[in-house]
């Protein structure tokens, strides 16, 4: 069954017929959180708003659980910085969950400057009976006092309360584009374009630099840091992505400074497709480590991979998310389509990746069958309880009913953003200003 | 020369992109502006050498003196309106010498052939100019070498009426050598303040480009397009080869908008605009595009 859950639509009507977008509206980043139960989402208003899956009913056990909202918090706020006259976006680049330790959620959201640690909490009762305050919470006349009572917690309408733990600033130059929390549970890492600072989650006046790529000169800088990721379970080993499409492997063991890395992955460049923009379109935007931990998957404009961290020199897998935008890189570069950070994501078993691309179109990848599906999230096609329909483009050739030709593609609609539930077929699309929740039929049959 | 073409499509809207990198919100981005500078980079070398390599390939076919290609009779128009004295081109690069094709029975091309292998030829008055290399020759050309002394005398013997073939080659050819002669020598001396020795030391135009800029002669009624060539080889020669790391130079004797005071430098605001404020006299030329 395919579902649409889709988020501060001012007024959804209006909208739909103008397709007008407020641009704090559109997200920027989503994220599920360890056990799959809550989906934050954030935007570039600096809001994140939380979902939260409903527990299966028992009346209706083909209902797999929707995703409601949960929270609505606003986490960051533009900011000045006075000192080098520059204004500081409030957008979300990425937010990071915790693993839940007690029963409140931890996660961490950043923008191009500042680390937020925001604890998310549940209040469900509230105490009743006071001796000297009334219900309203007014003093009570004590002469009206004849006994005294124990006051009992009652239950209350939920409430959820978020608030700020940990604020980590002023320790990076550059902006921003990466967190990740380390499996120990204490420590974090934040990326910036020349840097990453290990951070320990209790202390927020200091960090550790790790990694420093600056050039002495800046006229000598070649590369930029795109990305980085710890290990799902190695607490000492982490991987940064660079603008030039190479990974690097980190151990923090080996010294205090990893600007050594153990190892290097990177594939040779192909000189048959040089072009002007060979070296944009070989820019790394995401990584992502495999469940398993074997396996890291990198995005560049035109291709995921799949590298095996026993092999640098090429990666085992490469799929082809859009070549038929190889031709048309001079467009893309003057409307800045070229520079779009595409985001990948696993499943929970690490046999299908997924990707975004453009005209609302999101891709899957089969490793073991080989098989890929190019489907699309829009309002039309996504009735509740409605199947995607595999979508095609046609490059030339033969074109089938409900192909669409490449020259008919929509730059403006691009999903940037998709995150896979951790265990199951469930996966968060964010297009724009919407996000979609799709399960998968089988799935749900199985259920 | 399709290539040519693109290449100065792709340089202006990479220049384009750069200045508007500096309002948008957020401050500037440093990977997108990284990529913008590479691909401007890679851009201008095709630039460069498809246009060196169409010279070439039309000195070789002179001797019937047919029009030039498209790319190249933006250099005509420029030879009609050119209306300067004299004009020292930059230095010349060690390739453009090692190429210049012999024609049989005329002596002129041979003395050519030696003018070209010397670095600073004098051009004739009729000489086609990009307007920053003219403009910044004038500003040289009291450091005119010895060697450009002595080809004066060469090259005026050639530019005679009776051998009008052979004026245009080497007016083709030294237009030619103006355009592959890395201009990255004026803005490296711009942006460094001439402190440090350049990578190639035989360079004599010790002009600044931002004195170049204040000559520039108001645009031509000819040609749009000329206007837009020179204006971006201008812009090119400003930021050149110093430009890959977009943020300007930040050597201690650089200029006064270049310190900071943080022991770190700050994300490239402060140093784009070093570089940026070097070329406000071109925020004409720039909005052009």
């Amino acid at each position: 069954m395919g579902e649409d859950a889709d988020t501060r639509k001012i007024n959804h009507s209006f909208l739909r017929d103008h397709n007008y977008v407020t641009e704090a509206d559109i997200i920027s980043t989503v994220e599920f959180n360890q056990t799959g139960e809550l989906l934050a989402t954030g935007d570039k208003g600096g809001r994140v708003v939380i979902f939260q899956r409903e527990p299966e009913s028992k009346n209706e056990p083909n209902c797999q659980g929707e995703y409601n909202v949960y929270s609505t918090f606003q986490s960051h706020e533009p900011e000045f910085d006075y000192l080098k006259s520059l204004e500081i976006e409030e957008k979300i680049n990425k937010i990071r969950w915790l693993p839940q330790q007690n029963a409140a959620h931890f996660l961490l959201s950043t923008n191009d400057k500042t680390i937020k640690l925001w604890k998310v909490s549940e209040r469900d009762k509230r105490p009743e009976g006071y001796n000297l305050k009334d219900e309203e919470g007014r003093l009570k006349d004590l002469s009206t006092v004849t006994s005294l009572q124990v006051p009992v917690l009652k239950p209350m309408d939920l409430m959820v309360e978020v608030s700020p733990r940990r604020i980590f600033a002023n320790a990076h130059t550059y902006h921003v584009n990466s967190i990740s929390v380390n499996s120990d549970c204490e420590t974090y890492m934040s990326a910036d374009d020349l840097r990453i600072n290990l951070w320990h989650l209790a202390i927020t006046d200091r960090s550790f630099n790790i990694v420093d790529i600056k050039p002495a000169n800046m006229e000598d800088l070649t590369e930029v840091i795109t990305a980085a990721e710890f290990h799902p379970y190695h607490c000492n080993l982490f991987v940064y992505s660079s603008s030039k499409g190479t990974l690097r492997l980190c151990d923090m063991r080996a010294s205090a400074l990893c600007d050594k890395h153990s190892k290097l992955f990177e594939e040779p460049e192909d000189p048959s497709n040089r072009s002007f923009f060979s070296e944009i379109i070989s820019s790394i935007s995401d990584v992502k480590f495999s469940h398993s931990g074997r396996y890291l998957l990198t995005r560049d404009y035109l291709t995921v991979k799949v590298w095996d961290l026993n092999m640098e020199n090429k990666p085992i897998e490469t799929y082809q998310v859009h070549d038929y935008l190889r031709s048309k890189l001079c467009s893309l570069y003057e409307n800045d389509c070229i520079f779009d950070k595409f985001e990948c994501a696993w499943n929970g078993t690490d046999s299908v990746i997924m990707t975004g691309a453009y005209n609302n179109f999101f891709r899957m990848f089969d490793r073991n069958t080989k098989r890929d599906v190019t489907l699309e999230a829009s309002r039309e096609s996504s009735k509740p309880r409605a199947v995607l329909k595999p979508r095609r483009v046609c490059t030339g050739g033969k074109r089938r009913k409900d192909d669409i030709s490449v020259d008919s593609l929509d730059f403006t609609k691009k999903i940037l953003h998709t995150a896979w539930h951790p265990a199951e077929n469930i996966i968060a699309i964010a297009a724009t200003n919407n996000l979609y929740i799709f399960q998968d039929k089988v799935n749900s049959e199985v259920h | 020369m399709e290539f040519k073409v693109e290449a100065h499509r792709i340089m202006s809207i990479s220049l384009g992109k750069i200045y508007n990198s500096r309002v948008q919100r957020g401050g500037i981005k440093l990977h997108k502006n990284l990529l913008v500078s590479l691909v401007l980079r890679s851009a201008r070398q095709v630039y460069l050498s498809d246009y060196y390599q169409g010279v070439c390939l039309n000195a070789q076919t002179m001797d019937t003196a047919q029009p030039w290609p498209p790319g190249e009779t933006m250099d005509s128009e420029l030879d009609e309106n050119d209306s300067r004295e004299h004009e020292l081109p930059h230095e010349v690069g060690s390739d453009v010498r090692t190429s210049t094709p012999e024609r049989p029975g005329s002596p002129v091309p041979a003395l050519l052939n030696d003018a070209v292998a010397a670095p600073q030829p004098v051009a004739p008055p009729q000489l086609p100019s990009r307007r920053c290399s003219n403009a910044a020759a004038r500003e040289g050309e009291a450091n005119a070498t010895r060697e450009c002394g002595a080809l004066g005398g060469v090259e005026s013997d050639s530019d005679t009426p009776s051998n009008p073939p052979a004026a245009s080659f080497c007016r083709k050819r030294r237009s030619c050598e103006k355009m592959t002669t890395p201009p990255p020598e004026s803005p490296l001396k711009k942006i460094k303040q001439q402190q440090q020795p350049t990578a190639t030391t035989n360079t004599t135009t010790t002009t600044t480009t931002t004195t170049a800029a204040q000559e520039l002669p108001p645009p031509v009624g000819d040609g749009e397009e000329e206007m837009d060539t020179s204006n971006v080889s201008s812009l090119i020669s400003i930021f050149g080869s110093s430009f890959s790391g977009l943020l300007g130079k930040e050597s201690p004797a650089s200029e006064p908008g270049a310190e900071d005071s943080e022991p770190d430098p700050p994300s490239g605001q402060i140093c784009c605009e070093q570089v940026l404020k070097n070329i406000a006299p071109w925020s004409t030329a720039i909005v052009a595009f």
